[in-house]
C-alpha cells in the first residue's frame, strides 16, 4: 500500500462518455489500483464538483484524477475544485476520456472500455508522483498595448481607456480607421463610416 | 475614430510598426518602430503645402483608382490630422531640390530631418487587431485585363460611391464615364474556392454587403437593371434577412449560378433551373466582383509567437475564450480571427478589452509554476542546457544552473541536455512519464505511444474526437509540454517496455509554441531513426508527426499510417533487448566516468 490517498473521479459526460464508455467495469478495473475512491458522476464539471470536494475532505484525499473531458476544456476548472477543497491544486491529473476515447472510438465500446482504464492508470501513475505547485507571480505592468487601428482595434483602446487604463494604439498607416473607413457606408442600417 | 484622438488615456502611434516583443503576461517588453511623416504635430490642416506639391503618386485609400499628391493625408476626417510627406515618392529626397511645401508652410510644420526611431515600451497585455485585406482577384472574370476595363472589385465600387472618391460619388462605367444602366455583382470571388491560390473558406461579409450596394443603387437608379450572381446567399446577420427582401422586392435580381465573361462585357450564364439546356446570354455596363478577405497575420504571429490556423487567422485558444490566444496576456478581436463584420469586430474588441481590464485589476499575474527544476546534487554547473534554451531562461551561477522562473516556459529542452539527469520539468519529470509509459504498456500487444504536445497535437488529436473522426483504440497518447520535452532516452525506454511503435507530434515548424524548439525534436527523432536502422530496427516504428491544433484529420491520417505496419513478435523482443536496463548501465558508467572527470 503506498501513502498517497488518491482519489479517482470517473465523469459520465451525460452520455457522451457513458453511452461508449462502461464506466462501470471502468470503476471497477480502476479500484484494484491502490486508490482510496472511485466515485462515478453524470455530470462532473458541474454536479460533481460538489461531490469532489466532499470526498477529498471525507476521505482526506491528497490528490485526485479527474477521467473527464480534454485538460484543455477543464483544467483550471478542478484544480479550483482541489483549490476549495484545500489540497494543492497541481495535486490533479485530468484524464481525457471523451476527445480522446469515447467521441474517437464510438463503435468499439469494449476497446474503449478498456482504452479508458489504461488512461486512467497512467494518470494514477503520474499523479503519484506529483507535487504540490504554486503559481509564479510576477508583477503587472498596466499598460496595454494594442495593434492595429481599425475598428476592432480603435474599440479596444476605446473601452480600455474608458475603463481607466492606459492604452499605446500602433497603427501603421498615417491614420487609423483600417478598411473601414474605406468603405462608403455600412450594412445592415446604410451608416456612414468613419 | 476622433474619440481615440483625444483620449487622455490612448497614446496613438501612426507610421507606427512593432519590430520586436519581448516577455511574458505583465511584463512584455515591445520595441516599436515609428516612421517619420516630417510634418510635426504643428501642422493646421490648412492645406497650402497640398497646393504647392506637384508630386502624384497612386492613391492607395483609393484603391488606385484616383492619384494623390506626395504630401497628403489619406482622407478628410484622418486621425490624427495631419498631413504626412511620403519619403518614397517625394522628390525632396531624390534630388535633394524640392522644398515648396516647407517653403509655404507658415506654422514651419515641415521637418525634412525627421528619421526613423524604435521606442521600447513596457506594456502588461497586448490585443492584435490587425485585420484583413481584401483578395486580389488579378485573372478571375477579366480583372486587370485591358480588355475588360469596366470590370471593378468591391472595394472599388465602395470607393467610386462615396462623396470623396475619386469620382465624388458618381457611379460611372470606367470605359466612359457614362453612368451605367446594367450592373452585374459576383459574388464569392476568391472564397468558398478549393482551386490553388483561393480561399476555401466563406468570406462571409461579401454577401451582406453587395446586397447593401445594391441597395444604395436602386435608391439611386430605380431603373438599374441589377444582377447579383452567387452561390448562394448567405445574409444571416442582425437585420440582413430584411435587406435582402427589400432588394428582391426592388427587382434586384438573383441568379444562383457563376457566369462567364467574354468580349465587351457579355456575362455568360445557365439558367440556374434548367441548367445547361438554358445558356443565357447579357451585357452589363460594371461588373463588380464581391471579393473575399484574407486575414493580415503572419508578421503578428511570427513577432508574437501567436499560433495561426489552417487559414491564417489567428486561433483562439479554446472554443470558451474566443478571443484568448494561447499565449497568457495575448489577445486578438476582429476579422484577424475570421470574418467578421463591423458589428462583430466591436463585440469581439469589447471580449478582448474586458480580458485585458481583468489582468488590470490585480497588481500580480499568475505564471505557470510547470517549469524547470534543477536538482543541485546532479548540478555539476557544466552549463549545456543554459546553452540550449532559447528563452535564455538558465544561467549559471557558482557552477550550478539557476532557473529564472519568470523568463522559464517548462518546454523541456534542457532536460535532454542534462546528461547528469539535474534538470526536470515541475510535474513532467522522467519518473512521471516513465510511469506513465509502463502503466500504458501493461500489455504492449499492438499499442502505439504517442507523444503529444500541449498546445497544437494533443489539442488536435482533441479536435478529431470532437470532430468525431474514428481511429483505432490502440493509442496511448501522453501529453507532454513541448515535443522537444521527449527525450530519446524516453523514446528507449519506452521501446524497451515492448511497446510496437511510437509517434512523437508537435507543433508544425515555425508554429511551435516555444520559439524553434520543435526543430530539437527532429533533430533527436531523425538521428535516433537513423540509429534504430543501424540495429536492424525498422525505423518506421518511430514516427515524427507535425500536428497542428486544427488538423485532426491529420492526426487521424499518422496513427492509421502507423496501425497499417506490421511488426513482428521477435523484432518487439530484440528491441526490447537492446534497449533494456542492463545497457543503460554502461551509459551510466560513462556519465559517472565523465563526472569524475569535471
Amino acid at each position: 500500500m503506498s501513502e498517497d490517498r488518491i482519489g479517482v473521479f470517473i465523469c459520465h459526460c451525460g452520455t457522451n462518455i457513458a453511452g461508449t464508455v462502461n464506466c462501470q467495469r471502468v470503476a471497477e478495473a480502476v479500484a484494484r489500483a491502490d486508490v482510496a475512491l472511485v466515485r462515478e458522476h453524470a455530470y462532473m464539471c458541474t454536479g460533481g464538483q460538489a461531490q469532489i470536494v466532499s470526498d477529498i475532505q471525507e476521505y482526506g484525499l491528497d490528490r485526485i484524477v479527474v477521467a473527464a473531458c480534454s485538460p484543455r476544456i477543464h483544467d483550471e476548472t478542478f484544480r479550483a475544485v482541489c483549490k476549495e477543497a484545500g489540497i494543492n491544486p497541481y495535486m490533479m491529473e485530468m484524464v481525457n476520456i471523451r476527445e480522446q476515447c469515447s467521441w474517437c472510438h464510438t463503435y468499439e465500446p469494449d476497446d474503449a472500455t478498456r482504452k479508458s482504464i489504461d488512461l486512467i492508470l497512467m494518470g494514477i501513475e503520474k499523479v503519484r508522483l506529483n507535487r504540490p505547485l504554486s503559481p509564479i507571480e510576477v508583477p503587472m505592468t498596466k499598460r496595454a498595448l494594442v495593434i492595429g487601428g481599425g475598428i476592432s482595434g480603435i474599440e479596444a483602446a476605446l473601452q480600455l481607456g474608458d475603463l481607466g487604463h492606459q492604452v499605446t494604439l500602433v497603427e501603421r498607416s498615417p491614420t487609423i480607421g483600417g478598411k473601414m473607413a474605406q468603405l462608403n457606408k455600412i450594412f445592415p442600417d446604410q451608416n456612414c463610416s468613419p | 475614430m476622433v474619440d481615440v484622438g483625444r483620449h487622455p488615456n490612448i497614446e496613438l502611434l501612426t507610421l507606427c510598426e512593432v519590430a520586436e516583443v519581448k516577455g511574458y503576461v505583465g511584463n512584455f517588453e515591445v520595441t516599436l518602430r515609428k516612421h517619420p511623416g516630417y510634418v510635426t504635430e504643428d501642422c493646421t490642416f490648412c492645406g497650402e503645402c497640398l497646393e504647392r506639391c506637384n508630386v502624384f503618386t497612386e492613391d492607395e485609400f483609393n484603391v488606385n483608382r484616383a492619384l494623390r499628391k506626395a504630401i497628403y493625408t489619406p482622407f478628410l476626417q484622418s486621425v490624427p490630422r495631419q498631413y504626412v510627406i511620403d519619403d518614397k515618392v517625394c522628390i525632396h529626397f531624390s534630388e535633394e531640390s524640392c522644398q515648396k511645401c516647407m517653403e509655404d508652410c507658415k506654422k514651419h510644420a515641415i521637418d525634412f530631418s525627421q528619421v526613423v526611431e524604435e521606442e521600447t515600451v513596457h506594456v502588461g497585455a497586448i490585443i492584435v487587431a490587425t485585420g484583413i485585406k481584401p483578395y486580389d482577384p488579378t485573372g478571375l472574370y477579366g480583372y486587370g485585363d485591358n480588355r475588360f476595363p469596366d470590370v471593378i472589385t468591391s472595394m472599388e465600387l465602395e470607393r467610386m460611391m462615396s462623396p470623396e472618391g475619386p469620382t465624388n460619388g458618381e457611379i460611372i462605367q470606367p470605359s466612359t464615364g457614362k453612368t451605367p444602366s446594367s450592373v452585374a455583382f459576383i459574388q464569392c470571388v476568391g472564397s468558398r474556392s478549393q482551386k490553388e491560390g483561393q480561399l476555401p473558406y466563406c468570406s462571409k461579409l461579401c454577401c451582406p454587403n453587395t446586397v447593401k450596394n445594391t441597395l444604395l443603387l436602386k435608391e439611386r437608379f430605380p431603373e438599374l437593371d441589377l444582377y447579383v450572381f452567387h452561390n448562394g446567399i448567405r445574409n444571416s446577420g442582425n437585420r440582413q434577412e430584411r435587406m435582402f427582401l427589400e432588394a428582391r422586392k426592388k427587382g434586384v435580381v438573383f441568379v444562383n449560378t457563376f457566369p462567364e465573361i467574354t468580349q465587351g462585357h457579355v456575362l455568360i450564364f445557365s439558367d440556374p433551373l434548367l441548367g445547361l439546356e438554358r445558356l443565357m446570354k447579357k451585357q452589363f455596363d460594371l461588373v463588380v466582383l464581391a471579393v473575399g478577405i484574407l486575414p493580415t497575420a503572419v508578421e503578428m504571429s511570427e513577432l508574437l509567437g501567436v499560433p495561426l490556423g489552417k487559414r491564417g487567422f489567428v486561433k483562439e485558444d479554446n472554443q470558451l475564450s474566443p478571443t484568448s490566444t494561447p499565449t497568457k496576456g495575448i489577445y486578438f478581436a476582429g476579422a484577424v480571427g475570421s470574418p467578421a463584420d463591423i458589428k462583430q469586430c466591436i463585440e469581439q474588441a469589447g471580449s478582448a478589452a474586458m480580458q485585458v481590464s481583468k489582468h488590470f485589476q490585480r497588481d500580480t499575474a499568475e505564471l505557470s509554476p510547470i517549469i524547470a527544476k534543477v536538482d543541485f546534487e546532479k548540478c555539476t554547473g557544466c552549463g549545456k542546457c543554459s546553452n540550449q534554451c532559447l528563452f535564455g531562461a538558465i544561467r549559471i551561477e557558482d557552477k550550478m544552473a539557476v532557473i529564472t522562473e519568470a523568463a522559464c516556459r517548462g518546454c523541456g529542452n534542457c532536460v535532454n541536455s542534462c546528461k547528469f539527469g539535474a534538470i526536470s520539468i515541475s510535474n513532467y519529470s522522467d519518473e512521471q512519464l516513465r510511469a506513465q509509459l509502463r502503466a500504458a504498456l501493461r500489455e504492449p500487444e499492438d499499442k502505439v505511444i504517442v507523444f503529444a504536445c500541449h498546445w497544437c497535437s494533443y489539442a488536435g488529436a482533441d479536435f478529431a474526437g470532437t470532430s468525431r473522426l474514428q481511429y483505432s483504440p490502440n493509442t496511448r497518447i501522453i501529453k507532454t509540454m513541448c515535443s522537444c520535452r521527449v527525450t530519446v532516452d524516453l523514446i528507449k525506454y519506452a521501446f524497451a517496455l515492448g511497446a510496437p511503435k511510437v509517434i512523437v507530434s508537435g507543433c508544425h515548424p515555425g508554429d511551435c509554441h516555444y520559439l524553434d524548439n520543435n526543430m530539437f525534436t527532429k533533430s533527436r527523432v531523425m538521428k535516433f531513426k537513423e540509429k534504430l536502422s543501424s540495429k536492424g530496427i525498422n525505423p518506421e516504428r518511430l514516427m515524427l508527426e507535425w500536428v497542428s491544433a486544427s488538423e485532426g484529420q491529420r492526426f487521424v491520417e499518422a496513427v492509421q499510417k502507423m496501425e497499417q505496419l506490421t511488426v513482428d513478435e521477435d523484432e518487439i523482443e530484440m528491441t526490447k533487448m537492446i534497449f533494456s536496463e542492463p545497457n543503460k548501465r554502461k551509459t551510466r558508467k560513462k556519465v559517472q566516468k565523465q563526472i569524475e572527470k569535471i
